[in-house]
């Protein structure tokens, strides 16, 4: 049955080491995780920095900002919404589940 | 009467073989996957309708499958075998995507990457199957979870294999509901699961601003072959968070991605002809991307568990599953089998936070496949 996938490359462990694959995982995952890591380092240090800048340019409340404070509360809200409505289906299913 | 035999050549019932009738089969069961269960209904419809129209039998010298030069179909799949319609469809999920739940709780991000374990793990599997390198290369993507970053993989290192490539992806991206659960479960103890974690912060307005940039950065530097799908990706989101461009967003949001989506899907199915789909290298295709599914979410899980080795304020393990990037579905599957343990226990804002990381992820791991094997 394997012979049916392929038969003009090497198969199993030969198959593997001819195309150099454990390296290319190794290092494809290396690259993965530090990219990563190193997001997650500035996403973490973010805050402070910010928070030094803040000090000399602080953030303005202009019309854009207005409306991204506007936004994050209607997000907030459709967030409230979309949680009562899940809470609502899921006692709806659990009653139907009973009545079964 | 030959006038009659000759016309009767022409149509298709003459050329249609039983591998054309499997395959519309096939296409007619995603469309009713996708009406009557609601799986995936954006992709499998046009994807099943393509694949009924791609099977019907055509008469030499008559341009019309998507194989043809200068027929109407080969046109629109120019943008799935370029690899133009997929950063399209990034820039509207970018357009889309809220990071910060991410940028919250930095440390999720991680989880993220471990489920692209799965990617490098189906790669070994594609090779050991006796697939070569590239062929290998953009099946492995298939464990990212991300239809668009496996389109755009197999477009460049693999294009006979797009077709089984993007089906299995689709496919395996609606049965998450289905292929997850388990695994979770069975890597979880009752008490792991009934974990709860702190609400998310909130995440002020020059976070979400200066992220896409910095990140931006920090991926093509990394990995430059992810520059494509990474730079509209967070194009997208930073035409989202500036609020000055809220018109560009919408756009791309709504009207863009389902305009491209519809393109890519239906000339898709189209191009899974059934000489080039029904063939033996599918089903390994097929067996391979269930494999790197349940890798990958087994990976996000059990790199969760080793992560809460050193954390005082524990992760909810379950989340690790949600680092496969079929975003929103996966995040939802954790949602779903945290309230079976505690309904109270909310866990969808935080699974958001690998699910996004995942995206981000799957299109380094696709940047990094594209640069090392393209040669």
């Amino acid at each position: 049955m394997l012979h049916a996938f392929l038969l003009s490359q090497a198969t199993g462990l030969k198959g593997i080491a001819d195309a150099n694959g454990l390296g290319i995982a190794a290092v494809g995952l290396l690259i993965v995780f530090t990219a990563l890591t190193v997001i997650s380092l500035f996403i973490a240090l973010m805050p402070k920095a910010l928070a030094v800048l803040e000090r000399v340019l602080p953030e303005l409340d202009h019309h854009h900002g207005t409306a991204a404070a506007h936004e994050q509360k209607t997000a907030d809200e459709e967030l409230v919404v979309a949680a009562i409505g899940f809470v609502l289906h899921t006692e709806v299913e659990k009653a139907s589940h009973v009545v079964r | 009467m030959d006038l009659l035999t000759n016309f009767a050549q022409t149509t298709g019932f003459a050329t249609l073989s039983i591998g054309n009738v499997i395959m519309i089969l096939i296409g007619i069961a995603f469309i009713s996957l996708a009406i009557i269960k609601d799986y995936e209904p954006l992709l499998l419809v046009p994807i099943g309708f393509g694949a009924v129209v791609g099977n019907i039998p055509t008469i030499a010298g008559m341009p019309v499958s998507v194989y043809d030069e200068g027929s109407v179909l080969s046109y629109v799949y120019f943008g799935v075998k370029e690899g133009i319609f997929p950063p399209l469809i990034f820039l509207g999920i970018g357009a889309m995507t809220d990071f910060s739940t991410m940028l919250s709780n930095p440390k999720l991000v991680l989880l993220g990457a471990a489920a692209q374990i799965g990617i490098f793990a189906t790669l070994l599997g594609a090779l050991a199957l006796g697939f070569d390198a590239k062929e290998s290369g953009a099946i492995g993507i298939i464990g990212g979870a991300d239809g668009p970053t496996a389109i755009f993989l197999a477009a460049k290192l693999a294009p006979g294999l797009l077709g089984a490539i993007a089906i299995a992806a689709y496919s395996y991206m609606a049965l998450v509901p289905v292929i997850q659960p388990p695994i979770m479960k069975l890597l979880t103890t009752r008490k792991e699961r009934l974990i709860r974690m702190k609400p998310p912060r909130q995440v002020s307005r020059r976070e979400r601003i200066i992220f896409p940039i910095a990140a931006f950065l920090i991926c093509a530097l990394f990995a430059p072959g992810s520059i494509v799908l990474i730079g509209m990706l967070f194009l997208g989101n930073l035409l989202k968070e500036s609020t000055v461009t809220e018109r560009l967003a919408q756009t791309a949001r709504t009207a863009m991605i389902d305009i491209v989506t519809i393109l890519l899907g239906f000339s898709v199915g189209a191009s899974t002809a059934a000489q080039t789909f029904l063939t033996g290298q599918s089903i390994g295709i097929f067996a391979l991307g269930a494999l790197s599914f349940a890798i990958a979410t087994a990976s996000g899980v059990l790199f969760a568990k080793f992560m809460n080795l050193f954390l005082t304020e524990k992760i909810n393990p379950l989340i690790g599953a949600a680092g496969v990037s079929a975003v929103p579905d996966s995040a939802r599957v954790v949602q779903m089998v945290g309230q079976k343990e505690d309904p109270h226990n909310f866990l969808l804002m935080h699974a958001m936070a690998p699910n996004v990381a995942g995206v981000i992820g799957s299109a380094v791991a696709a940047g990094m496949l594209w640069s090392v094997l393209v040669k």
